[in-house]
């Protein structure tokens, strides 16, 4: 950089550079609905039923999608990076990540899929998560970037002369990082159960973050995690035999879910 | 600490330090759904990490893939991997 500021930490790396534009904290995301998935569940493929009960099984542990938004100042805004706090920690802890970001306005709305222990036939209780968002400052909402009376503080402003850093307005700090890949598959185990396929994942990535040491408190910790992919999950079944119906009596079902974690 | 740099809000909370670690966000871009997409200007650091988010997903049971990449120097390349089903996706860079 020919001018500005940088700083480095004790081993050299960047903390805080004016050449680029720092996210800041911008609220809580309000939450606004859940509502089950998959969605097909119970679903009933009437046109070509040769009996009742073909849809997914009830025994199947399903989830919730979770949804949330949150205000930027304009239609224009970068998605808002939002952080997920969990509602509990510890291997019993419900998986959730962000599997929509969309456009609203001049708001994003941002589903998260959380994880349900039980089934969708006996669902137990559950917590939602706290989404925690950021924002570059040049995007945020006047009351988001107002500081107040609060004089206290570092800020930096780029050549353009926009603020791109203020330690006023809880500026990001990621401690820690890590690329994780997906299972290939959702499901090794069987889904069919006949006319009633379950398809609840029995795979997952475990993967250790490396956090820096300034940071000791594992409650106070949250994370990013935005959905890359989908994953579907199909199943077939079918019969033949003799009969009338608008498709014969040759009848088919298929059936599919999905699983972004 | 004895020496290095500290940052403090006005009830004398520690905001950053040199005794931190953090990531820099370099860049963003959005490439837009089902086309490939050749970025330049990404700025280097010693250390980079490209995250990848579904902007505007398909909503429902529908098929969607999020953009590949390859980020080399400064250069960021988006590809395709279904030339009907790759929804928008925004790129972030972070580098420390």
């Amino acid at each position: 950089m020919a001018y500005g500021l940088q700083i480095k930490n004790d081993d050299n790396e960047i903390l805080i550079d004016s050449d680029f534009a720092h996210y800041h904290y911008i609220g809580k995301a309000t939450y606004s609905s859940t509502s089950h998935i998959p969605t097909m569940l119970d679903g009933n493929n009437t046109q070509h039923s040769t009996t009742g009960g073909q849809h997914m099984s009830s025994s199947q542990v399903n989830g919730d999608i979770i949804k949330y938004t949150i205000a930027t100042n304009s239609s224009s805004s970068p998605a808002p990076v939002c952080f997920i706090k969990p509602s509990s920690t510890g291997s019993s802890a419900p998986h959730c990540g962000i599997v929509v970001t969309k456009r609203s306005g001049s708001s994003w709305e941002l589903w998260v899929l959380q994880t349900r222990s039980g089934t969708y036939s006996s669902p137990t209780s559950y917590t939602r998560p706290d989404l925690y968002c950021f924002s570059p400052l040049n995007y945020m909402t006047s009351s988001q970037a107002s500081v107040g009376s609060n004089t206290h503080g570092l800020a930096t402003f780029s050549s353009s002369g926009d603020k791109t850093f203020d330690s006023r307005l809880k500026p990001l700090k990621i401690i820690g990082a890590q690329v994780v890949n997906a299972p290939s598959i959702a499901r090794t185990a069987s889904k069919s159960n006949g006319w009633n396929p379950v398809f609840t994942p029995d795979q997952s990535s475990n993967y250790n973050v490396t956090r820096s040491t300034s940071e000791t408190d594992a409650s106070d910790l949250m994370f990013y995690a935005p959905s890359l992919a989908h994953s579907c999950q199909e199943h077939n079944e079918n019969t033949d035999g003799d009969g009338f119906q608008a498709q014969g009596y040759s009848s088919f079902f298929y059936a599919w879910a999905r699983s972004d974690l | 600490m004895a020496y290095g740099f500290e940052s403090r809000d006005s009830n004398n909370n520690v905001v950053y330090s040199t005794q931190d670690s953090t990531w820099t966000l370099l860049y963003t871009a959005t490439a837009n759904a089902n086309q490939a997409h050749t970025f330049t200007g990404v700025p280097e650091m010693t250390t980079r990490l490209v995250t990848k988010l579904m902007v505007d997903q398909v909503n429902g049971d529908d098929e969607a893939y999020v953009h590949g990449h390859s980020l080399s120097g400064t250069t960021l390349t988006a590809s395709v991997p279904s030339a009907n089903n790759t929804v928008s996706t925004f790129f972030m860079v972070f580098g420390k």
